[in-house]
């Protein structure tokens, strides 16, 4: 451009405050995304609020009934609300799912950190990870289907909901859970103290089980709380498999409902909005919320500090060293003059000795059977759970294979079991994930810029970091039914596409923020010390050099989020439609979505049975092109970067 | 499959000449014979041959990198917890060769103790700590487990310290109380050999004051080796010093001898300090 010489000088350092002007836009509207996440909690504890507030208000809900009753009859004449027959039946669920994972997982995880060679544990971490990607539908289905006739035969008494089946199945959902974090906080404890152990003559087997377990317990024991946690939050597996008619009772043959299956029951019953037995479900679920966020919250707090590394050398407390401070000073004196004499006066005598040497070697022989018996038992553990995935794959694969044609997949759908079609449900899936990403990634990317690359540490950006964390943990019907009040409701959306999607952003949203942030943080430092140096703003540092270093990372990242949104079913069951004869034509239409078709065929007659196993497999196809479509990504920008 | 605890116990019947400090050659010896230590096949330690006296302190010295810990680590057979790391030759003790297979590292562990540059108390109590050892040897009584305790904490001199808190965790003493409890909870597996890697590297001088202490009472009852940096601390504490350089055995012999006369011009200049 041409421009005069006596333009120049005006000129620059209007150009500089344009682009000062632009980078606080920039970083306004950063500060703003990153806000999301408070609006998401309001949404959350508003909801429950205003809906727990509705409940009370009738005149047949007593807030002691509620917290104590043992009656569970929400409609019908003489409507009962008391609670204690949800929490046994969510009690059953996760106390049962805990003691079938949990000695399981801690099994396999000690077999992959303490025995697996590195090969081994690289081919078997992401196996066992791939039973967190099988949609909770699917278990659901198979906990109905599959184990449910086995359990029928071994216990004649069983009926065909109970909280057995759906605890089985429950302890694999959520073994990558435990495996994965166990696994990370026994590889946290030092070698050191493992060469201890050896040093002094203790096997492998011993080592394990006393240094390296022990050390790692706190780990340990926050991976089984996430799993309570998680096994609490749960809703179709629950919902399909263990029931919908409360009992107060503890017997694991018989139909349980646990709170979620309660709520769920709400979007898919025939129970009339605005009656109290609608609004309990609002009510239950803050009870859901607190008691998941609880859990998570100290769950949350042990797994930081592993990650932080304070738990392989745990510091006594501050308050603790003072003591042992003043002690010694008060010790001091004696021990001082104690101590000249003492390697004066004491003479080691070996001829005390204390340990036989009689059956030592007997001893010995049984603690190597036993030390073989543990590595062999850590290793079934994970056999275990190969097998199950596999059991799960194939089962869904014989049953459905046969009913998958060009009809079945693209043919305009009847009401009659001849005419099914899921075309609707692939392009509504298709649809509600499209529009998920145009709402949650740009915010979340956002969010995460603004934390890893902008904010400097303050109260304030710990407090939201900690909400988005937070955020992750909420049960998914929570943000179902924040999105009935919210989208379908408040903002008049109807149960739209719409509003679907706006749901399951919210779901999304911590995921994708998480996801970005490692992204973020894998960018070496020196990237963004180069560019500052060089005079580049914080954002222009941001946009040319650490952005494009981090959308690989990013990709994956969504890629995966949103494979996991397509198989989510429970929030969007209160939003989804049962039927369609279309795909929806525009953003307001109705949808139906895959998993929302496997649910109501699981609950048809027998027929429909192969038709679900379909389903699945359209579904399970889906998230297998999607997930090997994020790890292509990541492995060419693995492959192509030079750092 | 050769027992450790059958020949003690043989031997417990003869009458232990005690007291005497062997100078002549004995089965109790350590004989090291043309020992080679790979790491993924790279030489880390070059046929080494030598006789580590019973109840004597033997010490390596050499520069950083040379193999000192490698070595020692051999000596009960740790190296075998490192993947890629092999070895070849012979460590005769007890009239076995260690290294044979038919040796179990287990029950040779017992027998050959070993302490660490940092000091690892287990993340447990005090009391604890020390108990690990002979809980695993098949003692559960608890009287008789303090009276152990209580024992070998006196041997290690560190009875008077930690009296009054033995349900205390471990992490909460001193890095010497820490250094020197980790001695005693070696000492609970009634072992022959102590092998110490650099054990005051990590410590101030008063507290390694009183490890060197102790290590002059372990001489008279166990054969010890240690690995040390501080050239001082060798000729202060050792009967014998070998001094390694690149994995090999440069010189070995009567400290003394290596620190007053060295045959080796290496050696010379290393103990000198005019070295590289
Ligand atoms: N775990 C290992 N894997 C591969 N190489 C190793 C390993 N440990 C040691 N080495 C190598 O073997 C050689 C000898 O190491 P070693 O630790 O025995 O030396 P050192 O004499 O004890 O040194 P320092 O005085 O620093 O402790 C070094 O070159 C070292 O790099
Ligand atoms: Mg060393």
């Amino acid at each position: 451009m041409n421009t005069g010489g006596y333009l120049r000088g005006r000129r620059s350092p209007l150009t500089k405050r344009v682009s000062g002007l632009s980078e606080r836009a920039v970083i306004t509207f950063l500060f703003l995304a990153s806000s999301a996440a408070v609006f998401i909690t309001i949404a959350i504890i508003y909801t429950l609020v205003e809906g727990t507030f509705n409940f009370f208000s009738f005149e047949e809900v007593k807030l002691f009934n509620f917290l104590f009753g043992t009656g569970w009859v929400p409609s019908g004449r003489d409507p009962e609300f008391g609670m204690l027959p949800l929490i046994s039946g969510t009690l059953m669920v996760a106390g049962g799912t805990i003691v079938i994972a949990g000695p399981i997982g801690i099994g396999a995880a000690l077999f992959l950190s303490e025995y697996a060679p590195f090969k081994l544990r690289t081919f078997l971490k992401p196996v066992v990870e791939l039973l967190a990607g099988i949609p909770s539908i699917v278990y659901g289905f198979f906990a109905l289907f599959t184990i449910g006739p086995l359990i029928r035969d071994i216990f004649p008494e069983a009926t065909y909901f109970n909280v057995l089946q759906g605890v089985i199945v429950m302890s694999f959902m959520v073994l990558p859970i435990i495996v994965s974090i166990s696994d990370d906080a026994m590889k946290a404890v030092p070698r050191y103290l493992r060469e201890a152990s050896l040093a002094l003559g203790a096997t492998k087997w011993e080592t394990s089980f006393k240094v390296v377990i022990p050390a790692a317990s706190s780990g340990i024991a926050a991976s089984i709380l996430l799993g309570i946690a998680r096994a609490i939050g749960e809703t179709m597996v629950v919902t399909l498999a263990v029931g919908s008619v409360a009992g107060f009772h503890f017997n694991f043959l018989k139909e349980a409902q646990p709170m979620t299956s309660y709520i769920a029951q709400t979007a898919t019953g025939d129970i009339p909005p605005g009656t109290p037995a609608a609004e309990a479900a609002f009510a239950v679920a803050l009870v859901l919320f607190l008691l998941t966020f609880l859990i998570n919250r100290i769950a949350g707090r042990i797994v930081f500090r592993i990650k932080k590394g304070s738990m392989a050398k745990r510091e006594p407390s501050f308050l603790k060293k003072k003591a042992l401070e003043i002690k010694d000073s008060i010790l001091k004196k004696d021990t001082m003059i104690e101590e000249e004499t003492v390697s004066r006066v004491i003479r080691i005598d070996r001829s005390k000795r204390s340990i036989p040497e009689k059956g030592q070697d007997r001893r010995l022989r049984i603690r190597h059977i036993k030390g073989t018996l543990g590595a062999s038992l850590s290793a079934l553990c994970l056999v275990i759970a190969v097998i199950f995935l596999i059991y799960l794959l194939y089962d869904v694969f014989k049953g459905g294979y046969g009913v998958i044609s060009w009809d079945f997949l693209t043919g305009e759908p009847g009401w009659r079991v001849s005419e099914l079609s899921i075309m609707p449900a692939i392009m509504g899936s298709i649809y509600l994930m499209l529009l998920t990403l145009v709402f949650a990634v740009p915010v979340s990317v956002a969010t995460a810029i603004y934390f890893n690359e902008i904010a400097r540490d303050t109260f304030y950006t710990r407090f939201i970091k900690r909400m988005i964390q937070n955020l992750a943990g909420v049960p998914s019907i929570v943000i179902g039914l924040v999105g009935l009040t919210i989208f379908v409701r408040l903002f008049d959306l109807g149960t739209s596409l719409l509003a679907g999607s706006l749901t399951l952003a919210l779901m999304m949203m911590p995921i994708i923020v998480v996801s970005s942030e490692e992204a973020l943080k894998a960018v070496p430092q020196s990237f963004r010390e180069a560019a500052r140096g060089m005079g580049a703003t914080r954002w222009q540092t941001v946009k040319d050099h650490v952005l494009p270093n981090a959308v690989p990372g990013m990709i994956t990242g969504t890629i995966l989020a949103l494979s996991r949104a397509i198989g989510e079913t429970a929030p969007i069951l209160f939003i989804g439609a049962i039927f369609a004869k279309t795909a929806p034509n525009g953003v307001m239409d109705s949808f139906v979505a895959l998993p929302l078709t496997i649910f109501y065929w699981s609950r048809q007659v027998e027929e429909y049975k192969p038709f679900a196993e379909g389903t699945i497999l359209v579904l399970l196809a889906i998230l297998l092109t999607m997930n090997a479509f994020a790890i292509i990504i990541r492995y060419r920008s693995q492959k192509r970067r030079d750092w | 499959m050769f027992s450790f605890s059958r020949l003690r116990s043989k031997r417990d019947g003869q009458t232990d000449p005690k007291g005497t400090i062997s100078t002549s050659e004995s089965e109790n010896d350590i004989l090291i014979e043309d020992l080679n230590i790979y790491y993924s096949g790279k030489k880390a330690v070059d046929d080494v041959s030598m006789r580590i006296k019973e109840k004597s302190v033997t010490a390596f010295i050499g520069p950083s990198g040379c193999g000192k810990s490698t070595l020692l680590r051999n000596i009960n057979r740790m190296n075998e917890e490192i993947v890629g790391c092999t070895f070849d030759g012979r460590i005769l003790w007890m009239g076995q060769n260690i290294l044979d297979r038919k040796v179990d590292p287990v029950s040779l562990r017992r027998r050959i103790g070993m302490v660490f540059q940092k000091p690892n108390p287990f993340p447990k109590s005090i009391f604890d700590n020390i108990a690990y050892g002979p809980k695993l040897l098949g003692i559960r009584n608890k009287k008789e487990l303090a009276g152990i305790v209580e024992r070998i904490l006196k041997d290690a001199a560190l009875w008077e310290e930690v009296k009054d808190r033995l349900k205390d965790p471990a992490m909460g003493l001193s890095g010497g109380q820490q250094q020197r409890l980790c001695i005693a909870r070696a000492l609970a597996v009634e072992p022959d050999v102590i092998l110490m890697d650099e054990p005051c590297s990590a410590l101030d001088p008063i507290a390694t004051a009183k490890i060197e202490d102790l290590i002059n009472e372990l001489k008279k009852e166990y054969t010890v080796v240690i690995v040390t940096h501080n050239m001082q601390q060798a000729a202060r504490i050792s009967d014998n010093t070998g001094f390694m350089y690149l994995g090999k055995m440069i010189e070995f012999g009567r400290t003394q001898q290596i620190f007053e006369r060295p045959k080796e011009e290496l050696t010379e200049k290393y103990i000198r300090g005019r070295f590289g």
